[in-house]
């Protein structure tokens, strides 16, 4: 463990500095991009990477890096301000059930462990089901029961911080219930929170490039990630290309977050060593 | 009993009401006034019981899903119930072979890395896991499929629920569930390693397998009751995906047809009968591990 923990913090660094790396490529992607993404080029079809289209044409012969650039602006911003809600909302739903009374704690857990326990992914699909398949829908779905891991690790951070002897102590000099959890349960929650929202945060990415994959999610002249692996599909065997592109762009980006989301628990299991000591 | 609600709300807030679907082509074609259509429209509306209370509806509804009555698939007519049921096996067996390749992966690695902790073996064990738990199954599963294609005699892409097609999905299904049980199992092995009974199991002589299947190995065990039961629902996501991947005929590829279709009382089906699936299987897991290790705090698991 020991030769393991220098290296740690070196691991969330990398994993920063990609993510840091893709958001920058992909919010400047007007800008980056050689051609419009749906800019249909007269020339080859279907080719292989060179040094006009470094990553390539796709069947209609538009450019696949443009399409790469451009297609993750639509679901990193949408998985960015989605996971802020949930983040938010989970985290302040979990809190207040674990300071709650006897009715509130009881009901809350239930509907938290039931929300837990409910794929998003069935959720969103259900949502397909009635409403079509659209970014939107997909998501909406999918955040119905996305909050509750972020609910259930609040819950139960701040439950343990409230038997701590100091928030005991602060209760007995009479701190209400926001007090206590503003300067016993937050920041207990902080760090585990972090670390649990760079793992989910790429968990939704990957579910939002799969529903597209299945055709639930952005539909296809939309260049986004998913949408480009259902379309290169059906060239897997001639223009595999088509399917790597997209893929590794997934890959990468949730890679990345699974590294920082490691370095970062790696860091606080080291802090809670110290504390120890 | 909860989810029940949840369901049933959602099936009754699916846009256009059955009775639109059902008289929509009827009216365009068969010239009946308005008014005849409106009069239809009670009738068949009372038939279906929509003008009562919703309350009263909710306890119709629900006695007759009790009863296995899911209604009939829009497409072609047949009980929403044969469905499912026929495309039961293909996923139950996809499903069982994945879990069965995740155990054996997990508790391979989970062993091999923790005998020496910071060794390589234990280093290159969590680089992999970290990626396993990182690649979505659909990718894994193009990826696969793609590095097939190139071989001679590969993979056969379309076709049915067979044994000869079943080892890759199974493989990618089991690939993507592995990572989770092993960190747990790694861990809690290391941990009861350093517990007193193990250190005195080793002072009397015990050798590294005897601890590890006599003592420790047994003790490890019990924290992955509640990860199986946790891990459905990562289970039917999984499913959904490599089905899609492999056209592999199983509920997860009939549910995405039906949506596609907009088959709405094969889409409810699908859902309800997953939905319980996995609640069933998280109590049941709840229940075993309160059984072996009553002090067992589920909680503990959710940072893990």
């Amino acid at each position: 463990m020991r030769a393991g923990g220098r290296r740690r913090p070196a691991l969330a660094g990398v994993g920063a500095a990609v993510l840091a790396a893709v958001v920058v490529a992909v919010a400047l992607a007007p800008w980056l991009a050689p051609f419009e993404p749906s800019e249909q080029l007269v020339g080859p079809r279907l080719s292989g990477p060179s040094a006009a289209h470094w990553l390539g044409t796709d069947r209609f012969g538009r450019d696949v890096a443009s399409r790469l650039l451009h297609g993750g602006r639509e679901t990193l911003a949408l998985a960015g301000a989605v996971l802020v809600v949930l983040v938010g909302g989970g985290g302040l739903a979990g809190a207040l059930v674990a300071v709650g009374g006897r009715w509130v704690g009881a009901v809350g857990q239930r509907l938290i462990d039931l929300a837990v326990s409910v794929p998003a992914v069935l959720v969103a699909l259900a949502f397909v089901g009635l409403r079509g398949p659209s970014l939107a829908t997909v998501i909406g779905g999918a955040s119905l029961v996305w909050w509750a891991p972020f609910a259930r690790l609040s819950c139960s951070v701040v439950r343990a911080a409230m038997a701590q002897p100091s928030a005991v102590a602060a209760r007995g000099l009479g701190a209400g219930r926001i007090e206590l959890l503003r300067h016993e349960g937050w920041p207990r929650l902080r760090g585990p929170m972090l670390v649990l929202a760079a793992v989910e945060a790429g968990q939704l990415i990957a579910a939002i490039a799969g529903l597209s994959f299945l055709g639930f999610g952005a539909q296809p002249p939309s260049p986004e990630w998913g949408a480009m692996l259902e379309e290169g599909r059906a060239y897997l065997s001639t223009a595999p290309h088509l399917v790597y592109a997209p893929g590794s762009a997934v890959l990468l980006t949730v890679l990345a977050l699974t590294c920082i989301s490691e370095g970062l628990r790696e860091g606080l299991d080291r802090q809670a060593q110290v504390v120890v000591q | 009993m909860l989810a029940s609600i949840g369901v049933f709300a959602l099936v009754r807030s699916a846009p256009g009401d059955p009775i639109d679907i059902e008289f929509g082509p009827m009216v365009s074609v068969s010239g009946l006034s308005a008014a005849d259509v409106a009069a239809l429209r009670a009738e068949r509306e009372r038939q279906l019981g929509l003008d009562r209370p919703l309350a009263e509806q909710y306890g119709r509804w629900l006695a007759r899903m009790v009863r296995g009555d899911l209604g009939v698939s829009y497409r072609n007519r047949q009980p929403v119930r044969d469905e499912l049921v026929r495309h039961l096996p293909a996923s139950v067996a996809l499903g069982a072979a994945g879990v069965g390749v995740a155990t054996v992966l997990a508790t391979g690695l989970a062993v091999a890395a923790s005998r020496r902790p910071g060794g390589w073996v234990d280093h290159t064990v969590r680089v992999a896991s970290i990626l396993g738990a990182s690649v979505p199954s659909f990718l894994t599963g193009l990826l696969a499929l793609s590095l097939l294609a190139r071989s001679q005699g590969g993979y056969q892409i379309a076709g049915g629920a067979t044994l000869g097609r079943l080892w890759l999905p199974a493989l990618v299904l089991g690939v993507a569930a592995a990572p989770t049980p092993l960190r747990v199992l790694r861990s809690s092995l290391l941990a009861e390693r350093g517990r007193l009974y193990a250190v005195a199991a080793v002072a009397r002589g015990a050798g590294p397998s005897r601890l590890l299947l006599r003592h420790t190995g047994r003790v490890a065990v019990a924290p992955l009751l509640a990860l199986a039961g946790m891990s459905m629902a990562g289970l039917v996501t999984g499913s959904i995906m490599t089905e899609a991947v492999f056209s592999w005929p199983g509920l997860g590829r009939l549910a995405v047809d039906a949506i596609g279709a907009q088959d709405y009382p094969v889409v409810q089906g699908y859902v309800l009968v997953v939905v319980v699936a996995v609640v069933v299987a998280n109590a049941l897991a709840g229940a075993l591990q309160r059984r072996l290790d009553p002090t067992v705090d589920a909680s503990a698991l959710a940072v893990a």
